[in-house]
Formats: structure tokens, sequence, C-alpha cells
């Protein structure tokens, strides 16, 4: 017999494998892993000569990404990786190859720089023709100097331990910055735990000096007790994030124990006064000085703004939202408030604080963005709005879109993302955006104001609208409810299709679909008026749905046991019910809320016929629906109704914890898809719950907004106020005697993005009287939705899952970001903003 | 004379076929025969220790089905930290015929030790329970202690009597014995008075020993799976009650990994809440087990879902393997280990309001974490994270957000356990993939500039010593 072939022995053991073995796991071979952080260093390479030179010797070209003039003078990114103590030397400049340097090119692999464990920051101190770079370690006291001439160098050879001297600093950092002032180069250091800010002189590269600890003062929000008072541990500081402002010679420091931000002057090396920020913070970056504005000063949400300023942003410890200090007049900005002629002060994000910028993901660091077009002393600057049609003077063109251009802020998130913010961008209207000079440009864009976006490439092209028409949906809940006399009458919005009777020619103006978006007019075309969102930016791409006495979000829940309170009252117990929290209200004229019992009856035997024959069965539930009498955060009082008997009954047919929905009664629960349900229940006195005044009031505003702009004759308007129902619920309008549902009776749902108003369909009885109109009956969960697009969106682009650090090179106009999860090192340019390489 | 039918070889294929058939059906046998290792591991998943301090019991897989069976060992701590203390340590004197320790210098960690794991294991107590295990956790009742372990391969919960000696009580007898039907529930339906079963996949097992809760995740992506279910454990009013299979519950988020047993709630005294991870939807979800109303004929306790909440605001967030609370409860705070992005999450919680829980911090750790401790030093909370893929534990200051330190290990790290004497500093770590038990030196150094063996491995339990 002849041996097996070599194919038989394949599939001998490719069945073996299968049998036997588990898919084998594959990993990265990622290069760079767990960076902490960049700095960008230019080092020009003649052979194996490497000499410094200060980063604005170096470029990068457009097209090719290569070095630009001078071949020989290449950008280099260090990047500190934690997870290895190593630090990763990057030839951004390079046009051929593998940008990573090969410190050691005979071991396999790449090689990097030993730096010790843990270096948490990077830094550097270039000057024409030598330098450093100074890596912090995150279990020493000591900061250690590489010379730049060494970064490619192989730390192997013999030599180049000379080249790295460790420099103590008289504690753990966990921050780091090199300040220049006048001829002295200072290395600054942040020690958290040792609530210090570590200050050595390293101008004479031969002698750097000894640490000068400046500890620094307490107190905040819980005192200006000073370390070591009373004011407890937690009024001590506890410094952690450095940003340098040159201009005026100061350091900031940020503290995430104490409410305020420590002020180093830095030519006494003293700490000056604190700014009380009323927050503790993490990250900062200061920007510098914005433009004198010309235009529209008087629609700033702060008029006091329009001074050449500069802005200290803050990441705050808690949130990671970003705040906004105001340095020339020392004072916060309320960054999420709308600008004039919106007199209320309603928030651009209705979910943030007005002194928080407008964002939703916690910021994880943050960069000033000085871009290389922007001359602060020059006259209004050529900002890049999208323009298109403008007509310029002599001399100015329109500046392209999708460019950013001026002084603001980037930052990333902790979702991944890179965004832009930019708390003075008060260019209300097309004029500084379309031409240089300001001139020949009209009003009618609709790139209206960008808060927290400067310039964006996006664009509100359309005024918000409803995406389709509402879309109805009958879901029968097996309810006598759930039987409609004439076909699935359902009620339709306001100015709706006409399945009403009232087809008032007034609502023509607002849309098709009954949805009315606040609005204005912000030009006129030749087909008439063009109308847009009055607040364009709190608008939101959003889905919603109105569905008819649904469930309360949250509230459908098993767990709760029906008991009898000491005065004899039904109550459901639900401890962990939170029923104030997700919403339930049980309050006379304004929304009283129904327990429906979803389980069967569990009775003893002898109790089953009784109990079947009050609350049906599964496929035949009756009398399941119970008033809610008072609601509390952990339990409901009920009633019983006479159908039900009395509370023994309903004890001795549950007697056992219950699956259970809490249902709006006689009312439509509005969700939108981001949003959600935003109702204004609150856990009032004794844990009932009770509407929350302030978040009513916030509803009321909106709806007399909804109504003046809707022209609603004024005498009208406080009316239809005291209509208003509870936050995040919608109460259908009534039939008048005459069978018009009128268009100004219905109640008014308002919210943040848009108001409407609900009318009954309408439905022709014969009566002895003859023929009557009266309002359909609706069925339980029934829903009507609809979807606002074309809302504005600030600027975001996606950058790695764990994006930790950001530079940017004043000149370059590009971005360098860490993404500590996988991406390693990214880049960005800014004009056109356009996602560059990835090094890894 | 009748002809012989000529007799000719096979076709090379199908001799192929048949050996090829023949390998598979060997290949992955049923093993009837061959008993797993009663003195070592053997892809240990699972490590708890005994409330007095005196026992560790690591539970072996048997992953790759090599053996019939997992094992549940009784490993002497003391001897163990003995050893640590003294290399010259030569026998555990609490086991019953033990044979003397066996160690070699530990060739990839300096000062530390490799030794044989047969020295430190009680193989007169060694209990055999199917494949699969995945979890395990130790209840200390009024007068007894419970060791149950959740069992993938028979859908079960194996529950054990511990007593101080490192016995362990499964209803079986001698080295090795199989644990009896008695002591698995979960497997018969008629045991349980709500006619209920383990559901299948169990992920992790936690216990409230004040109420005898035994609280299961199940990390099925079937929707039609129950995926938490409920044991209640007699033993918690005294006496010798057996565990009791109550309730499965489904229409849960798909694949829950991991649970920790939350404080009390004001108002909510009389249940027990979990927050549980999922490795597949972005969420965390809060169960309760409800214990009935003594006030009414309310017999059938259970579990459910009190609250879900998104874990927004990160890229992924959707594959969260382990967590753990802060020991100090003021702090109000849960630590997860996350694969999307790889990073350690705080999760600031509110007692009063589950849906309030945020992700209040996120930082980045070595690739592929797995499970995690969190302990306290000097009133500091410190994580130590487990990744299995980088084989390292990472010691982490969640309040400076700042990495203490790392401890290489050996292939594959997974479970860890805390020592429970607070004045025995040490971590233990289950190899998965080495068959071992690491001992790691927590030990804080007199002096910072000669750490000495902090944050080393001192010892590692193998099969068997390292070849020379």
């Amino acid at each position: 017999m002849r041996p097996l072939s070599l194919r038989s022995a394949a599939l001998v053991g490719a069945t073996l494998a299968a049998a036997c073995s588990t898919t084998p796991a594959i990993s990265n071979t990622n290069n760079i892993i767990r960076a902490t952080d960049v700095e960008l260093v230019c080092l020009e390479v003649v052979g194996s000569t490497v000499t410094p030179h200060p980063t604005t010797r170096c470029s990068l070209s457009d097209t090719d990404n290569g070095p630009g003039a001078n071949a020989n003078f290449h950008l280099h990114a260090v990047v500190p990786q934690f997870d290895r103590g190593e630090l990763a030397v990057i030839d951004l400049a390079t046009t051929s190859g593998v940008a990573l340097v090969d410190n050691s090119p005979a071991i396999p692999g790449y090689s990097f720089v030993p730096v010790g464990e843990f270096p948490v920051a990077i830094t550097s101190d270039v000057s024409e023709g030598s330098g450093y770079v100074y890596v912090a370690g995150g279990r020493s006291d000591r900061v250690l100097r590489i010379d730049a001439a060494a970064l490619r160098a192989d730390p192997r050879r013999a030599g180049f331990a000379a080249r790295r001297v460790e420099i103590s600093i008289g504690g753990l950092a966990r921050d780091l910055a090199l300040v220049r002032s006048g001829d002295r180069h200072l290395l600054v250091a942040t020690l958290p735990e040792s609530r210090a800010v570590s200050i050595v002189d390293v101008t004479d590269p031969a002698a750097p000096g000894a640490p000068r600890i400046l500890t620094l003062r307490g107190g905040g929000a819980l005192g200006d007790a000073g370390a070591g008072a009373d004011a407890g541990a937690q009024a001590l500081p506890h410094p952690v994030g450095l940003a340098i402002d040159e201009e005026s010679a100061r350091i900031y420091v940020t503290d995430d124990a104490i409410d305020r931000v420590h002020v180093i002057d830095v030519a006494t090396l003293a700490e000056l006064d604190s700014l009380p920020v009323g927050e503790r913070t993490r990250v900062a970056a200061v920007t510098g000085l914005a433009r004198t504005r010309r235009y529209k000063c008087d629609q700033a949400a702060d008029p006091d703004h329009c001074t050449r300023s500069r802005y200290l942003y803050l990441t705050t410890a808690d949130e990671g939202a970003v705040i906004v200090w105001d340095l020339t007049r020392g004072a916060r900005v309320r960054p999420n408030v709308l600008p004039q002629p919106n007199a209320r002060g309603s928030r651009v994000e209705p979910s943030v604080a007005t002194d928080r910028v407008a964002l939703l993901v916690p910021a994880t660091a943050l960069v000033a963005i000085n871009t290389s077009a922007y001359d602060p002393m020059a006259r209004d600057i050529p900002v890049s709005s999208p323009a298109d049609t403008a007509t310029c003077s002599a001399g100015y063109t329109p500046t392209a879109a999708g460019n950013f251009s001026g002084v603001f802020v980037g930052a990333v998130l902790r979702n991944g993302q890179f965004t832009v913010i930019d708390v003075d961008d008060y260019n209300v209207d097309t004029w500084e955006a379309q031409c240089q000079d300001g001139a020949g440009s009209t009003a009618s864009g609709t790139y209206r104001f960008v808060r927290h976006a400067p310039h964006a490439q996006t664009q509100l092209n359309l005024a918000p609208a409803v995406a389709s028409a509402p879309q109805t949906t009958a879901v029968l809940s097996g309810s006598a409810r759930g039987q409609t006399l004439e076909g699935a009458a359902a009620p339709v919005f306001a100015c709706g299709p006409s399945r009403t009777r009232d087809m008032t020619p007034a609502c023509n103006d607002a849309n098709s679909f009954g949805v009315v978006l606040p609005r204005r007019q912000i030009g006129t075309s030749s087909a008439g008026p063009v109308y847009g969102p009055t607040d364009p930016f709190t608008s939101r791409n959003e889905a919603w749905t109105f569905a008819f006495e649904s469930v309360l979000p949250g509230l459908d829940q098993t767990g709760g046991a029906l008991v009898a309170d000491s005065t004899g009252t039904l109550v459901l117990e639900a401890p962990g019910g939170l029923f104030c929290t997700r919403g339930a209200l049980a309050v006379d004229a304004i929304a009283r809320d129904m327990l429906r019992i979803v389980s069967d009856p569990t009775p003893l035997v002898a109790d089953r016929e009784l109990c079947a024959q009050t609350f049906g069965s599964g496929s035949a539930p009756l009398n399941r629906d119970l008033v809610v009498n008072r609601a509390y955060e952990d339990r409901l009082q009920l009633r019983v109704a006479p159908e039900v008997g009395d509370v023994a009954t309903v004890l001795r047919c549950y007697p056992q914890a219950i699956q259970f929905q809490v249902r709006a009664g006689q009312q439509w629960i509005a969700q939108g898809s981001h949003s959600h349900f935003l109702h204004s229940v609150r856990v009032g006195a004794g844990r009932e719950c009770e509407i929350d005044p302030v978040k009513q009031a916030e509803v009321v505003a909106f709806a007399e907004r909804c109504l003046l702009d809707r022209g609603t004759p004024s005498p009208q308007v406080p009316t239809l106020l005291r209509r208003v129902c509870p936050a995040g619920r919608a109460c259908t309008g009534t039939v008048t005697p005459a069978g018009v549902a009128l268009r100004d009776d219905a109640p008014v749902f308002a919210n943040p993005y848009l108001c409407t108003q609900i009318y009954p369909a309408l439905l022709q009885r014969e009566t002895p009287r003859g023929i009557e109109v009266v309002a359909s009956p609706v069925d339980r969960d029934t829903q009507i939705s609809f979807s606002l697009i074309n809302a504005y969106e600030a600027f975001r682009t996606d950058t790695g899952p764990l994006p930790v650090a950001i530079r940017h090179l004043r000149g370059l106009d590009r971005l360098y970001v860490i993404d500590a999860a996988q991406n390693g090192l990214m880049e960005f340019r800014l004009n056109p903003f356009e996602r560059g390489r990835i090094f890894n | 004379m009748t002809a012989r039918p000529h007799w000719s070889p096979p076709s090379r294929a199908l001799r192929a076929a048949c050996l090829a058939l023949g390998v598979a059906s060997v290949g992955c046998p049923a093993n009837e025969g061959v008993d797993p290792p009663g003195d070592s591991f053997f892809y240990p998943v699972t490590l708890a220790a005994s409330p007095t301090g005196n026992w560790l019991y690591v539970t072996s897989s048997d992953f790759d089905l090599r053996y019939n069976g997992g094992t549940v060992a009784p490993v002497d701590l003391a001897c163990l930290r003995a050893r640590v203390a003294d290399p010259t340590h030569a026998r555990c004197a609490a086991l019953p015929n033990a044979p003397d320790v066996r160690c070699v210098a530990d060739r990839d960690q300096p000062g530390g030790f490799v030794c044989e794991a047969r020295g430190f294991v009680r193989a007169d107590q060694v209990r055999r329970i199917s494949p699969y295990a995945v979890d395990s956790a130790v209840a200390r009742y009024p007068d007894r202690t419970r060791l149950y372990v959740a069992v993938r391969g028979d859908g079960s919960v194996t529950w054990f009597d511990l007593d101080d000696n490192g016995g362990l009580d499964c209803g079986a007898e001698g080295a090795l014995g199989r644990c009896g039907d008695s002591h698995r529930v979960g497997t018969d339906s008629a045991q349980s008075p709500t006619a209920a079963r383990l559901p299948p996949d169990p992920s992790s097992i936690s216990v409230d020993p004040a109420r005898g809760w035994v609280f299961l995740t199940h990390q099925s992506s079937d929707v039609g799976l129950a995926r938490a279910s409920l044991i209640r454990d007699g033993a918690a009013g005294g006496g010798g009650g057996a565990p009791v299979m109550l309730s499965a519950l489904g229409s849960l988020s798909p694949g829950l990994s991991s649970a920790a047993l939350l404080p009390r709630a004001p108002g909510s005294e009389e249940r027990s809440t979990w927050v549980v991870t999922s490795r597949a939807e972005a969420s965390l979800s809060f169960f309760q087990a409800y214990p009935g109303n003594a006030t009414l004929r309310d017999g059938s306790p259970f579990v459910y879902r009190s609250a879900i909440i998104g874990v927004r605001g990160l890229s992924g967030g959707n594959n969260n393997r382990a967590v753990a609370l802060d020991p100090d409860a003021s702090r109000h705070r849960a630590f997860v280990v996350s694969r999307a992005p790889e990073a350690l999450l705080t999760v600031t919680l509110d007692p009063a309001n589950p849906t309030a829980a945020v992700v209040s911090d996120v930082l980045p750790v070595p690739q592929g974490p797995s499970r995690l401790v969190v302990r306290s030093v000097d009133g500091r909370t410190q994580v130590l994270v487990v990744s299995f893929d980088a084989r390292r534990v990472t010691v982490i200051d969640p309040d400076e957000r700042r990495v203490i330190g790392q401890v290489v290990t050996r292939r594959g790290p997974h479970q860890a356990l805390l020592d429970p004497s607070p004045s025995q500093p040490f971590l233990y770590v289950v190899d998965f993939l080495d068959g071992a038990l690491e001992v790691i030196d927590l030990r804080p150094p007199a002096d910072p500039a000669a750490p000495g063996t902090y944050l080393r491995r001192v010892l590692t339990l193998a099969p068997q010593l390292p070849q020379e």
C-alpha cells in the first residue's frame, strides 16, 4: 500500500485542525500603542547629521507632504507611549519609505527611544541649531531631557547616554510646558500630588537650575482657606493642566480640586490672584487676541465681547464640559446663549447650561488655533463661511468654503470626534463671510450665527422642515377604547392635510404638515418672503413621535406590589419605580396618568372566577386601567373603579408582584430620537410628583414665541398659554358646538425645537337632533411621527476611538491628534479641512 | 470452490477520508476515561477565597475538553504566603500527604519563583465538575460557607459547602470525585418551585449573602433566551437549605457580561440591586431581586430589570467586560473595563436614581482588558486592570488619572482576586493559557527607590517546573 500522498496528509491535517483547534487570535501590530501626547520639532537631516531648528523653519508641501522649499528640513512628531515607555519619532515630511523612524535598525521591527516608565507629557525647547525635548514620566520625579539632535539616533549606541539628562522637578508631573520669557527658558510642570507647580530654569543647557516648587494656594468654593487650613482636604489645590500665554507672560494652571484657575506671573514666578472660574477644571487652552469687531456688535449675546479679547477655554473636571473665561473682561462667558434678537436668553442647546459650550460629549483635549491667515491687528479678516455668489470689491474675493480661519479652539471629544469652538464669532450675517472687506454682500444668507464652529463647512441650506407627511400608525391595545366608529380617524396637526374641516388659510405660510418651527423672515425672493428658523442653531435633526396614551418611557416594569395602605387605599409599591423621575403625574386639570396592570390575576383557586370576571384574561383583559390618584417617586396611590369593586378584590386577584405600565391619560407623549421625553416633573415634598415650575415656564415661553411667530392675536395668547400641557405632553384640541376645530383653540405643544397643535379628527354622527360633528375617539398608542432635517449641525469629524491629545502648529495649518486606542498619530489639514495621514 | 473476491486496497482518497474521520472522531473525545489532573490547574478561569483567608479555590475549565471535566481545587493560601515570605519554605503542613514544595527561580521575573502547583493544592479535596466553568463566588452564611461555580457545560450552578480545612463538599467522595446532582442547581426544573432552569451561557455570578441571592448574567445573543437569573440559597436564613432556582428573565440586553452588587439604596432596603455590563450593547442595566411581599401571599421572589441606561459619549461603549465598585462607598462609583474603546471607565452612580449614572472618566489601558479588581490603599482607591492580550496587570490611581505601575504576567492572565486578608496585600491571577496561578506582590516598599518585588510576580504555581 502506498503511503498517503501529500494531499491526503493535508486533508488529515486540515480535519484535525478543524476538529480540535480554535480560531487563532490575530493581534494588531501597531507601532504606536497607548500614546499620551505629541510634540512637533523641526530637524534638518543631512546624512547622519541632524540639526534642530525652530518649527517655523519647517513646512509641509500641500501636494505631497514633502518638506517644502528646503528639502533637508523635516518636521517630526515625537510621541511618548506609556505602555512601552518609549518615544516614537515620526518624520512627517518623508515622501518615500516609512515615516516612523526606526532608531535601532539592527533590531527587528521598529525600535524607539526608551524614556522610562509611563511617560505622560512632552514639550520641547528648540532654537536655531540646538534644542531639546522634555519627557515627564509617570513614576519619576525627574524629567528626561533628550537632545533633539539625537532623536533619530540609535539609543544603544555609545554616546547616546550623553544626550540624555535627567532633570529633577521635585514630584510626579501631570503636565509639562516650556515658557520663554526674554532670554529665560523655563520648564514648567504641574505636580498634583505635591499641590504645586515646579519651575526649572533650563536657559543654560549645561546647568539646569534646581526646581522651584511653587505651592499653590487653595480655597475656591470651599473657602479661601489655603493650604493646611481648616477647610479640609478638598480645599487644597490639585493642579493638573497648563496653558501658557507668552504674550501676557502668564501661566494658567487648572485645578481639579478647587473651582479656580491658578495664575503665575512668568516674570516673578509668583502666584497671582486666581481666576474664579467657578468649576473644577482639567484641560486648558488660551487663544490669541480675537479681532476688533466692526459689524453687528449689537447682535452679540454680550456686547462687551465686541472688543479684542483673548479667552481661556477650560474643560470641567466633573463632566468634561467646556467653559470659557474672558481674560480681557475677567468674567465667565455664556457661550450657550443665543445672541440678540433672541431676547429670552434661549440656549443653543437646551440641555446644556448657559455658561457651557453647547457640547453634548465631554472634551478630552483642547488646542488653541490661530490660523496662519489671521492677523489680529489687521482689519476684519477673511473668514471663510461658505460664500458663493457675492460680488466683492476689487481686490477681494470670496473665500472658499470649508476653510478654517481666525482664532478659535479645536477640541477632541471622548466619543472620538474633533470639533471646533468659537465663543465670539458674531458674524451674524454673510457680510463678513462673503467678502474680505465686508462689501458686496447681502443679508440673505442663512449662515447666520455660528457659536461653536467658526465658519464651518456645514451649511444650513434649507430651513428645518418636516421630512414627510405625518405617518399614522394605529396600534390597538385591546382596550375598549381601541374601537372606532368610522375607521381609523386620527387626529392631525394644525394646518394639516384636508382631513379635517378646519383648513384655515392662515396656516399656509407655515408649512405643509402642520409642525410649526419657530421662524422669522430672513429675506425676500421673487416668490415672496423667505423664512428661516428664528434660531436655526436650536434646531436638531431628529425624529419625533407623538403617541396617544402612551407608556411613559421607563415605566413598563415588573416588580410592583399592590397593597392597601393604612387608610385602605390601594397603592402600588415600587421602590425602584422612579415615577417622578420618569415623568408620571397625577394632578387634576393638568395630567392624570393611569396604571395599566399587564399581568394576569394570580389568585387562590377560590377567587379565580371572581378575578376572571373582573380582570379578564391575557387575550381579553378587563378593567386593567386604574386611575392614579397621587403619584410619588416610589409608589402610586390608585383609584378603584366601580366596575372592579373594592380594594380587597384587587388584592385578592393580584397577591403577587405585577407587571405594570404607567400611561398618560388622554394625552400624547412626545419623544425625540435624541431628546427623548422632555418632561418637567420633579420629586416634590413628601416625594410626591409635581411640575417643576422653572422647566414648565421655559416650555410656556417656547409656546408664547411660537404663537407670536404665527401671528396669533395678542389678546388670545394668554388664554392659549394657560392651556399649555405639561412639558413633553401634548393635548388634543376640542370641537366647538359648531363642529369646528378652531386653529387657535387647540393647546400649543412647544419644546425648544418645534411647536404644534393637535386637532381631533371629526366624525359626523346622526342624532335625533340631526347630524352632529364630534371629535373622533383616538386609539390608544396611535402614533404620529415626523422628522426634522437639515438643521444646522456643528462641524465634527472622526479621529479615533480614544483621542487624548491635540497639537496645532501655527504657520502650518495642520492638526495632529493622538488616539490612544487605535490610530496612533493622525494628521488633519485645516484649509480646506481634510483628514490626512495616519502614522502607526 | 468459490473464488474469493479480490480485495483491493481502498483508494488514497478513501483512505484519507477514513483516517480523517477517525482522527476527527477521536480528536475531540468524550474522554470518559481521562481524568483531569488532581493537583494542578488547566485552563483556570476563576478563583475565589474563603472568608477566613486560608484557602483559595481555583476552578479549571477544561476548555479544550482534554479531560472528562473541570475541577475546583483548594489552594493553601497560608502556605502560599509563607512561601512568598520565605523562599526556603519547603512544605505545606496543612495539606495531608502533601509533597515537598519544589520551586525554581523565575527566569522571566527577577526575584520571582515558579513552583509546582501540587505542593500547594489539597489534592484529596479536589472535586470534578462539568467543563466550561466561567465564574465563581463565595458567600458566608450564619452557619456555613458556600462556594458557587457557574458552569456553562451543564448549565448549572455547582455549589460546595466549605470548611476551614480546605474541604469541599459537593456530594462527592474522594479526590476528583464528581459533584452530585444534588449540588447542581438549575439543571432540573423539578428542583425549582417555579419550574425554572438555568438559561444557557452563564457569564458571571454575584452573591448577596445577606439575602441569599445568587444572581447570574448570561451572555447569549439569542433574543429568545433569558439573560439574567436568580437563585436563592436557604442557607442565608440559617440551617442547611440548598440553593433553589427561582427565576430567569428574558427580553434583556444581549451579551450581559458581569455584575456588581450595589449597596442598598435608601427606600429600597428590601431589594438587592446589581449593576450589569454588556459586551454587545452600549448599556448598563440594573437588576433587582424582589423578595416577595410579606404582607401578601407572595411566595415567588424574582429578578427584574429596574433600569437601563445608555453608555453614551464614547466611541463604542458596547463591549464592557467587567465591573467593580469603589470600596469607598461614599464615592458612589463603579469601574468598568471596556474594549471599545480599550479603557477603564469610571461610572458615577446616583444611589437614588440609577438612570442618572454617567461615565465620568475614561482612561486608556493596555490591549485586551478583561477583568479588574479595586482596592483601597491608605484611603486612596486603586484599580487593577487585567489585560489578557497585553499580558499585564495595570495599577491605576483613578483620582490622579495616573498609572502607578504595571506587572507583566505570563501568557493568559484572566481573573484576579485580592487576598482577603488586609495584612496580606497580594493579588492572585489565574493564567488561562499557562494553567498557572500567579501571585503579585502589592506590598509597598519602605524605600521607593528600592522597590524590591513590589508590583512583581513573586510566585507562580505552574503544572510543572520549567525545563532547565
